[in-house]
């Protein structure tokens, strides 16, 4: 049980580094600091789940052994080892609420009070006067709708191709030893990179391929696959590593082939995994500035209009576009939460 | 309903290790055959090639008159229960069992009088709309049973399917698995390390030990005939006591232990003359030491004096640890009214009649096959 709630508060804290990155790299935008920040949050994501899945391998995998080692703990009268770090857990979230809070604070305050506040010194931590100016500013100068249809269609478009390439991917890494022993390594690399290197060789790419500022964003949604491939193969991975591999033998045995076994057991078992892998592509893909700028001349995401309404001075315009771009993050990193806490697996084996 | 051959069987794993040499087992058509060993011996990989889950190095697999060795899991007309069950977690017990017969394409109608055929005899019908995690190990254990049996298979696989229950439930199980074996009339295959499932259900046991066949056998002439050492001491609980003496030739011949002697009865003398003067190791089961009934001991039983260790009442019966010359024994006799103390010397009887003789190099039964 203790465990269980340990399990969770580490899945969580993986969670809260994704929204810190997120909301990081909206808020910072213009400035270097906060998008570092951020973009190490992000780089977190991935790794924490991962570490945490193998630390849940070994939980789950053989629960009589785990309550063994709690009860031999117990036993040598050291029972306080699992609730100091219970309690460091608890403090690390505190932190994190408190980090994941502060910015998304600051992103009303801007998008909500008039445009000199934004530049006002010394900081004002409450707005002078409510204001929508910003808003209906946004609203009125921009065919933003073209914008928001975009971003979403690169995000789905992203998060599709993704699952569609790394799901197997995934479960082939979990399931033959030749591959389980690169695939960890080579989906992080893909991930260490810093996209700025990469960006500028695969624009000039897409210029002969016909999909550099594509309308629909095509090309970008190649490069995002940069991204989400990896994510998606790392997570199933996970997923299915977790995953007794006797579910899929008995399916073998009931009379299924591998690719029924996929869809039809394996898959299902894990969807817990999968649509958290969908919902952190997505994000992923949603909040990606340096393709997109490099790559959406005209027809700009999200991220890189915001990145103009800096650069032209619009500091309360671009706030306002913030928060607009926090409302799918923020109900995804809701939804997730009670998605993936959920240990969907249980009741496989022996429980 | 299909007999399986197993011919020279042999797996060898990627990492070069052997787990299964040169297996040879025929199992009739009808037949509920255990595979018996201690963990690592193989007995799981050699269900597991039957299945079709691990390919075969070497040799053939037969079910039926049709050779399986390239022949995927699913085209082999099997079911097979697994030792955590493996239930689909994300359907319900009804899905569950109807997942093999929907794969083949059986009418809905078909299926689902099966499922409620194979829940009924289960007892499980009233638990068809839970998911897994609903149910309690030994529900689980049954749901897995009826996903097998609703497909009505050639061959039915157990891989230790009661080693996950609690004591009571497995005696239960076990009863109940021996009775569906009666009322289906089907070909079993039943792998467990507990040899006293392998006994109470088994038509024919087969004993394995690192990857190797030792005997192949009914339960009653394992425990009665033993080949080797170590089928003797596998089977049998508490398991068969073992002493290193030399055989000595005085007015016939005798097993002499050092600290005592007994005599070898005239009908193994034959096949025991050629190590008079040389190391054996005798076999003699805790139940084939008695105590003295007053009178006369029979002149085949061989009386040794020991010091009681530990006395261990089991209800109807007394377990005595005893000290004999330099050898520690158990033995199993009748509870009596005034029990031997801890520290007492006690006269025992061996039943030499039934004591089994082994080579010290080979562990062989000297003259298996003989008596």
């Amino acid at each position: 049980m203790r465990l269980e709630t340990l399990r969770q508060g580490r899945r969580a804290v993986a969670l809260n580094f994704g929204a810190i990155s997120h909301l990081l790299k909206l808020y910072g935008s213009g400035g270097p600091a906060p998008r570092v920040a951020g973009r190490f949050a992000e780089l977190a994501v991935p790794f924490l789940l991962f570490r945490q899945t193998e630390g849940t391998q070994s939980a789950q995998g053989n629960t009589e052994r785990n309550r063994s080692t709690v009860k031999d703990r117990l036993r040598k009268g050291k029972p306080r080892r699992h609730s100091s770090v219970g309690a460091a857990t608890i403090f690390g979230l505190a932190v994190l609420a408190l980090v994941d809070l502060v910015p998304v604070y600051l992103v009303f305050r801007q998008a909500l009070a008039p445009e000199a506040d934004s530049v006002a010194w010394p900081l004002h931590w409450w707005p002078s006067r409510l204001s929508l100016a910003n808003l209906s500013h946004l609203w009125q100068g921009q065919p933003l709708v073209g914008n928001v249809l975009l971003s979403l269609f690169v995000a789905s478009l992203t998060t599709f191709f993704s699952l569609a390439l790394g799901v197997p991917a995934g479960w082939a890494a979990a399931r033959l030893r030749q591959v389980e022993s690169a695939t960890p390594t080579v989906a992080i690399l893909s991930r260490v990179l810093p996209p700025i290197a990469i960006a500028v060789p695969l624009t000039s790419l897409l210029i002969p391929l016909h999909l550099y500022n594509h309308p629909l964003g095509l090309g970008l949604v190649l490069a995002h696959l940069t991204i989400g491939i990896p994510v998606a193969i790392l997570l199933s991975y996970a997923g299915f590593r977790d995953l007794p591999r006797e579910l899929e033998e008995a399916a073998y045995v009931d009379g299924a082939g591998t690719l029924r076994t996929l869809l039809f057991v394996s898959l299902p078992a894990t969807r817990g995994t999968v649509a958290a892998a969908a919902i952190l592509i997505f994000l992923l893909s949603w909040d990606e500035f340096t393709y997109a700028l490099l790559i959406q001349l005209t027809h700009r995401t999200l991220p890189p209009l915001i990145y103009y309404f800096t650069e032209y001075g619009e500091l309360g315009t671009a706030s306002a576009l913030a928060l607009l771009m926090l409302l799918p993050a923020t109900l995804v990193i809701l939804g997730m939460q009670r998605l993936i806490a959920r240990g969907l697996t249980t009741g496989v084996v022996k429980g | 309903m299909a007999s399986v051959r197993l011919n020279n069987v042999t797996k060898v794993f990627d990492n070069k290790v052997v787990a299964v040499r040169n297996v040879n087992v025929d199992i009739a058509d009808k037949e509920f055959v255990v595979l018996v060993g201690p963990s690592g011996c193989g007995k799981s990989t050699t269900l597991r090639m039957i299945a079709g889950l691990e390919e075969v190095t070497e040799g053939e697999i037969y079910i039926g008159d049709r050779l399986v060795n390239d022949v995927p899991p699913k085209d082999r007309d099997i079911a097979m229960v697994f030792q955590n069950y493996a239930l689909y977690p994300h359907m319900t017990v009804y899905q569950n069992m109807a997942f093999g017969l929907k794969l083949r394409k059986y009418p809905k109608k078909e299926i689902d009088k099966r499922v409620r055929e194979a829940a009924e005899i289960l007892g499980i019908s009233e638990l068809l709309d839970r998911k897994p995690k609903a149910l309690s190990g030994g529900q689980r254990q049954r749901v897995a049973v009826g996903r097998a049996i609703v497909r009505n298979p050639q061959v039915f696989l157990f891989d230790e399917p009661l080693s996950n229950l609690d004591a009571k439930l497995r005696v239960q199980m076990r009863t109940e698995i021996s009775k569906l074996h009666q009322r289906l009339e089907t070909t079993m295959i039943y792998v467990t390390h507990d040899q006293v499932e392998a006994m109470t259900m088994g038509d024919r046991i087969v004993v394995m030990r690192d990857g190797l066949v030792q005997q192949i056998d009914t339960p009653l002439a394992l425990y009665n005939h033993p080949k080797n050492k170590f089928v003797a001491g596998f089977i049998g609980s508490p398991s068969m006591n073992f002493v290193d003496g030399r055989v000595v030739q005085e007015n016939g011949l005798w097993f002499d232990e050092g600290g005592f002697r007994v005599p070898i009865p005239p009908e193994r003398q034959e096949a025991l003359a050629a190590y008079v003067g040389r190391t054996v190791t005798l076999g003699i089961r805790p139940e084939h030491i008695s105590l003295p009934q007053g009178g006369a001991a029979s002149s085949t039983a061989g009386e040794v004096q020991t010091v009681v260790e530990v006395v261990e009442p089991m209800g109807s019966e007394l377990y005595l640890y005893l000290r004999a010359g330099n050898s520690d024994l158990v033995a199993r006799v009748p509870t009596m009214g005034q029990q031997p103390a801890e520290g007492e010397s006690l006269s025992v009887l061996f039943d030499m009649q039934k004591a089994h003789f082994f080579d010290p190099d080979t562990e062989e039964t000297i003259g298996y096959g003989k008596h």
